[in-house]
């Protein structure tokens, strides 16, 4: 029976043991550097990859080192590896270009958590920003993941990146109507809306004659945060100003003329 | 209650609410306010309207629970405390003011003017023992305004109603405002024709004089270069327009000393 002085000096006992001593050292040195790198600068999302990153650097340096301690010939796995990369390679070009993408946009930061953008036809609340995709939530609560690449590729409108928005509302009057009291109306609704910004101030813009209307923008400005609140209620509040002062939006007006033909007069047979 | 022409009456102190169930009504300038006490509970509904020149004063009285207007804004709050009384401060505003002068003037280089400006006060409402944060009202809802360079560049302000004056506003003092004396020193070689100011009110104390108006700690902005900045002094000292001025309002924020700070919005002269 193998007394435990001679286990304890056998060459696999110290093999176990450095394998023991790596394993411990490396898991310690990946807790202390993400706990010791200035981590907290980053950006929440970019905080949780580079952590990632980090370990999996640190994890792949222990196991090699470990594989080097048993003594397994690392160069047979390096050949190995080398083939199984570019079978990967091939394999994963797509996800190797997302991940990529992913590192450029998260570099030029386009939009963040929590911004809304529009790519494409959808819109949604930017709520992560993967390594290979960005997940949007609709509003109508349904996920859509658009892979890294895509979102390169693509025109990507942020909508609440700055932190006011212009609203427009198109209106059409008939010629009759005084145009300027029309501006005067609207202008005291904007001043009367504490939340529609006082600076920049509404503007008006005429768009074009119509057949019998004269189609007009009548543009408002509130916070990004006030922007739906805003929107409901200028709206409410412009609708009811019109209708107050007896101003209506124009219908159509068409002119019809019956044409009758000429009556038909026999010709007399001689 | 005071109903000299000149001075206006205290809104603020401390309010007894005997009964339970009951529904006591203030009203001050355009503010209407109402309460009521529970056990363990407090209801308040506030209105505002319109007209910012009125001095309309109801000192707290009893009134029905259906003489409460359905448009006012109400909110209940869950208190540990069941002692009858309620705590009114005055406060400044929460964010910068902007204001204009009735009309653009300019002040050549090396010149100074005095402007005085009105921004709207807020009332904190407080229940006590132990004292606990209600609401924050304003007297009248300024509308927002963005001051800055550009669309994306800048700060949400407040729009004061009011022009900026080069007299003290005359007529009767308004217990839901306070005035604020900003002396504009334009140090710079160039002309600076003044279209928009902006105050950093929320940084301010403010003061009680004896006629019962309430002053703002004066400010002095100094520009000293081209532009839109200045450098802002907050004199420490009380107001020196103000009668026999004791404080009585604490800033929001900490202003920061001697910051130089985008104050003007110009015309290029």
């Amino acid at each position: 029976m193998p007394n435990v002085d001679s286990l304890l000096h056998s060459d696999v006992s110290k093999v176990l043991l450095q394998v023991l001593l790596v394993l411990v050292i490396g898991f310690v040195v990946s807790r202390l550097v993400v706990r010791w790198l200035p981590l907290r600068r980053l950006h929440p999302q970019h905080q949780l990859i580079a952590s990632r990153l980090i370990k999996y650097g640190i994890a792949t340096a222990t196991i090699v080192f470990i594989l080097r301690a048993v003594g397994v010939d690392l160069s047979v796995l390096l050949g190995a590896a080398g083939i199984l990369t570019v079978a990967i390679g091939f394999a994963s070009q797509t996800s190797a270009s997302n991940l990529i993408s992913g590192l450029f946009l998260m570099a030029e930061q386009p939009f963040v958590i929590g911004d809304i953008v529009t790519v494409g036809d959808s819109t949604g609340e930017v709520v992560s920003i993967e390594l290979l995709s960005v997940r949007l939530k609709t509003f109508d609560n349904q996920l859509i993941r658009i892979p890294n690449e895509s979102m390169l590729k693509s025109n990507v409108t942020n909508v609440t990146h700055f932190p006011i928005r212009r609203l427009d509302m198109i209106l059409r009057l008939s010629f009759d109507e005084d145009l300027a009291r029309v501006r005067k109306l609207l202008s005291a609704v904007a001043d009367h809306n504490p939340i529609c910004l006082e600076e920049p101030k509404p503007t008006f813009l005429y768009l074009g004659l119509g057949a019998s209307w004269v189609d007009f923008r009548f543009s408002v400005w509130a916070t990004r945060e006030n922007f739906l609140a805003m929107r409901n209620s200028i709206f409410e509040e412009v609708l009811a100003a019109l209708t107050r002062e007896g101003i209506r939006m124009p219908s159509p007006d068409l002119t019809v003329r019956e044409v009758r033909p000429a009556p038909v007069v026999p010709a007399e047979l001689t | 209650m005071s109903n000299e022409p000149n001075t206006s009456p205290i809104w603020w102190g401390l309010f007894e609410l005997e009964e339970l169930d009951q529904v006591y009504h203030w009203h001050v300038g355009p503010l209407s306010l109402w309460a009521r006490r529970r056990w363990g509970e407090w209801w308040l509904a506030h209105q505002s309207t319109d007209d910012l020149t009125t001095s309309d004063f109801e000192p707290m009285h009893e009134v029905a629970e259906d003489d409460v207007p359905p448009t006012a804004k109400v909110s209940e709050y869950a208190v540990s405390g069941n002692l009858p009384d309620l705590r009114f401060e005055a406060r400044l505003a929460d964010r910068p003011v902007v204001t204009r002068p009735y009309k653009q003037f300019a002040i050549p280089a090396g010149e100074e003017v005095v402007l005085f400006v009105a921004s709207p006060l807020w009332a904190v409402i407080h229940s006590d023992e132990p004292r606990r944060e209600l609401c924050d009202i304003p007297f009248y809802r300024p509308s927002d305004t963005w001051f800055g360079p550009t669309n994306a560049d800048g700060e949400l302000c407040y729009a004061a109603k009011t022009h900026c004056h080069v007299r003290i506003a005359e007529g009767q003092v308004r217990s839901h405002r306070a005035t604020t004396a900003v002396t504009i020193r334009n140090r710079a070689s160039d002309l600076l024709v003044l279209e928009r100011l902006k105050l950093p009110v929320d940084t301010l104390a403010a003061y009680l004089g004896a006629d019962r108006r309430v002053w703002t700690q004066d400010i002095t902005m100094t520009r000293t270069e081209r532009g839109e900045y200045a450098q802002m002094v907050v004199n420490e000292e009380a107001p020196r327009h103000a009668l026999e001025p004791v404080r009585l309002i604490e800033p929001r924020r900490p202003h920061i000393k001697n910051a130089v700070m985008r104050a003007f919005s110009t015309l290029f002269a």
